[in-house]
């Protein structure tokens, strides 16, 4: 659904942000691309959206290339995207006008548009918000409401970049499992993040580092193959906690809990 | 408390339930009279047709004052500009200015029509959302041959919805920007040049950004300004038929006071 | 020496229909020395709180005093340093020394001894002299975060306190920063950090105070907190809390991922042995 081959890409000021990057993504799979600050995982992301321009190489979205200037506003229309800061991504002057926006955009008429906007927004149970102002909102609100707007497009795939790094724990989690849902219903989800924790719901982690895909395959066995300080940081506590138990063989080495109710099960088994 | 003055006040009044753009035209026609009339008659009779609306749209008059709070000082400039500095017969004077009765006049009547245009203004921004008028706006505008220039009257109305969102939003950012140079122990009355430097380099920074998200997101959400179609339908009803009638009224009476 | 915060009350938009009531009779102490988390959700008021600290805000009713002076006289903001959310994005100055040296010449620093104060910080943060004569915003993310800290360092506080400070950083800055941190406690500043990653902040602390809804939920030590409050908690905790809950015998007022595992070792040792018996 995603083909990147052979992707760099250099900053007008001639540091190269994507080194040969080659993906290849299929429909319906869920994947994590993580990675320190600037090792070029936005980078890869906004070239999908045709926001980027490769350098060298090329990126396909459903067979349509991104640098096929006829053919972007399909592409982002295949491929929506939603940014880091929930302040600055809110367009119109309430809820309702801001996820009709793309719409309004892909020329649908009001009827259909006053359907999509309605549906999305049940979708993220913002619905009782759709009058409100923007400025009353929390950030995680705005964030549903940022997802809410790209669903309104339709899109096969949706791309998020690192959407929970300015919210607190109980909005990334709920974030988190909107996202999740809308993968279950088949959409296509490519999430950047720095935070491993985000991670659980994932089918695929690629990991990248200055420009590069480190490592690029299963979670599970990434994590338990990959030495930590490959990352960069530390583990988040949970998935630390599973790995020092499945290194020291309490739990089945065949298994790597990577959440909370993961290694609950894993350990309840023992009892 | 900035959210409050101007702000958009929902309900069910004639005055909400109007077309946005019967009210826009009524408030231009309004403001071509206040800014015409020059007798206190005139603006007894502009008293009485706020007066009309306000009771019409059954808002309180606290909120009207507080639209006219912040620019109070702004007010009484122009009230002592014109009683100090207008030629005319004396009524008294104070040690080095002398004031005229025409300056008294004038100053009042000057002071009258700002209040007025402001109070006007938040009238109509009090009974239309704030998406109501860009519409409006918008429809309105694109019976002018804009695309000539090169402008499409959405680009237009979508410069003004994102204003409206950005203005409030710099605000804050100003207000925080302020309060950790404050921490820093910034004086703004010892220093002001030191204090313009502080807080307008990292806030030109921060717009600069903003600007940049916002237009990335509007790429990425396939904005275009010619085709685009519009969730909002605007629609002359009844009593927009009889509102037009009466602006020629109102336009008349100006003529005569 | 100390913070004390007295009947604490404060409204936003008094006396309109959007009144808020955003602090409800806060009391507390923050004795001087001491590392501080002020915890609790978005919009239970900890920014507000602080910004009391400062006189940044006014109380409606009560009182703030630092060292015994009242916190809106102007004097305070020496003793009491507060890096408010995002400070890198408060940078303003063409070098690194021109925006470190901004706070302590404010309050009437000048020459060697401001030169003395800003190289001084920079090495509080784990920067070294050279950053003085380079642009702040050709700095990553990470380092302008730490000039903004040195900016307030150097103003050479007794109380630091810092509203988010690891938001929005990666993994690896957000360790180091909370080292820095740790570094400046041990070097005898009191340091009050307001954030809701309970996980990160906890283990550093000595007391934590918790806002819910504008009222005073809880203050106390950090083991008092793990054992008397529900949410929010370090991660590692809230699983022990669940594995209890399972029928696992674990200490549940833990955070550390040793402890952790050491007590699920235990535990299941003694579930073996009694499915040997």
């Amino acid at each position: 659904m995603i083909k990147i081959t052979n992707l760099s890409y250099r900053y007008p000021d001639g540091t190269l942000a994507l080194n040969s990057v080659n993906l290849d993504i299929k429909k319906g799979e869920f994947v994590v691309i993580a990675g320190k600050n600037g090792c070029g995982k936005s980078t890869l992301l906004r070239s999908i959206n045709g926001l980027i321009l490769p350098s060298e190489g090329s990126v396909a979205v459903n067979g349509m290339y991104t640098s096929d200037r006829s053919r972007v506003m399909d592409i982002r229309r295949m491929a929506g995207m939603i940014f880091q800061n929930p302040e600055s991504q809110f367009i119109g002057m309430t809820v309702e006008e801001d996820v009709a926006f793309g719409p309004e955009n892909l020329s649908l008429s009001t009827e259909e548009i006053h359907k999509l906007v309605e549906k999305s927004l049940r979708a993220v149970e913002m619905h009782e918000f759709r009058d409100h102002t923007p400025r009353i909102l929390s950030g995680g609100q705005k964030q549903k409401i940022a997802l809410a707007s790209v669903l309104a497009m339709e899109p096969g795939i949706i791309l998020l970049d690192e959407v929970t790094t300015m919210l607190d724990p109980d909005s990334r989690n709920e974030i988190l499992s909107l996202v999740k849902r809308l993968h279950e219903n088949g959409t296509t989800i490519v999430y950047v993040t720095h935070l491993l924790e985000e991670l659980v719901h994932a089918d695929r982690l690629v990991v990248m580092e200055e420009g590069r895909i480190m490592h690029d395959g299963d979670p599970r066995t990434i994590l338990s193959q990959a030495k930590v300080t490959t990352f960069g940081f530390n583990l988040p506590p949970i998935i630390e906690l599973s790995r020092k138990l499945r290194d020291s063989g309490i739990i089945d080495r065949t298994t790597f809990p990577l959440s909370k109710d993961e290694l609950m099960e894993a350990l309840c088994q023992l009892k | 408390m900035n959210d409050l003055f101007f702000s958009f006040i929902p309900g069910n009044s004639i005055l909400h339930r109007l077309d946005p753009r019967t009210k826009i035209i009524g408030l231009m026609i309004v403001s071509i009279c206040i800014l015409q009339i020059s007798s206190f008659s005139g603006m007894a009779l502009v008293t009485l047709i706020f007066a009309a609306f306000v009771f019409a749209c059954k808002l309180p008059l606290m909120h009207f004052v507080r639209s006219v709070r912040p620019m109070i000082i702004f007010f009484l400039l122009i009230f002592l500009m014109q009683l100090f500095f207008t030629e005319g017969t004396p009524l008294f004077s104070l040690s080095l200015v002398t004031v005229s009765y025409e300056g008294l006049i004038l100053g009042t009547i000057l002071t009258l029509r700002f209040v007025f245009l402001l109070i006007f203004a938040a009238l109509l921004t009090a009974t239309t959302s704030p998406s109501g008028i860009t519409a409006g706006i918008e429809r309105l505008l694109r019976h002018f041959p804009l695309r000539h220039a090169g402008i499409s009257s959405h680009d237009i109305a979508m410069m003004m919805s994102l204003s409206i969102y950005f203005v409030p939003m710099l605000y804050d950012n100003f207000k925080n920007l302020r309060d950790a140079q404050f921490s820093r122990g910034l004086d703004i009355r010892k220093e002001p040049l030191k204090a313009i430097l502080s807080l307008s380099v990292p806030l030109i920074g921060m717009s600069v950004r903003a600007v940049d998200d916002v237009a990335m997101a509007m790429e990425s959400r396939c904005y275009q300004s010619t085709g685009r179609s519009s969730m909002h339908v605007l629609e002359f009803g009844r009593y927009d038929h009889l509102f037009i009638l009466l602006y020629f009224f109102v336009v008349v009476l100006c003529l005569i006071f | 020496m100390s913070i004390e915060v007295k009947d604490l009350n404060h409204f936003y938009n008094k006396g309109t229909s959007l009144e808020k009531h955003a602090l409800d009779d806060v009391n507390f102490v923050i004795d001087k020395g001491e590392f501080v988390l002020i915890g609790g959700e978005v919009g239970s008021g900890k920014s507000t709180l602080v910004r009391h600290f400062n006189g940044l805000l006014k109380p409606d009713s009560g009182s703030v005093k630092i060292n015994d002076i009242d916190a809106g006289d102007k004097k305070v903001r020496s003793h009491l340093g507060l890096l408010m959310q995002n400070p890198q994005k408060q940078l303003f100055g063409r070098t690194v020394f021109e925006d470190i040296s901004f706070g302590p010449s404010n309050f009437g620093s000048k020459g060697e001894a401001l030169k003395k104060r800003v190289v001084d910080a920079l090495d509080l943060v784990g920067l070294g002299p050279e950053y003085t004569e380079i642009s702040p915003f050709s700095l990553s993310g990470g380092q302008m975060r730490l000039v903004a800290l040195a900016g307030i360092l150097a103003m050479e506080p007794e109380y630091l306190v810092l509203d988010e400070p690891t938001s929005g950083l990666d993994p690896e800055n957000r360790y180091s920063l909370l080292s820095t941190l740790k570094g400046l406690h041990c070097s005898g500043l009191s340091v009050v950090v307001v954030s809701h990653q309970v996980d990160e902040i906890l283990p550093l602390a000595d007391k934590v105070i918790l806002l819910k809804k504008g009222r005073l939920a809880f203050v106390g030590t950090p083991e008092e907190y793990l054992s008397s409050v529900s949410s929010p908690l370090p991660e590692i905790t809230s699983f022990m809390k669940l594995l209890n809950q399972a029928g696992f015998d674990v200490r549940d007022n833990i955070y550390s991922v040793d402890d952790a595992f050491q007590e699920i070792v235990r535990s299941l040792k003694i579930v073996e042995v009694e499915q040997n018996e």
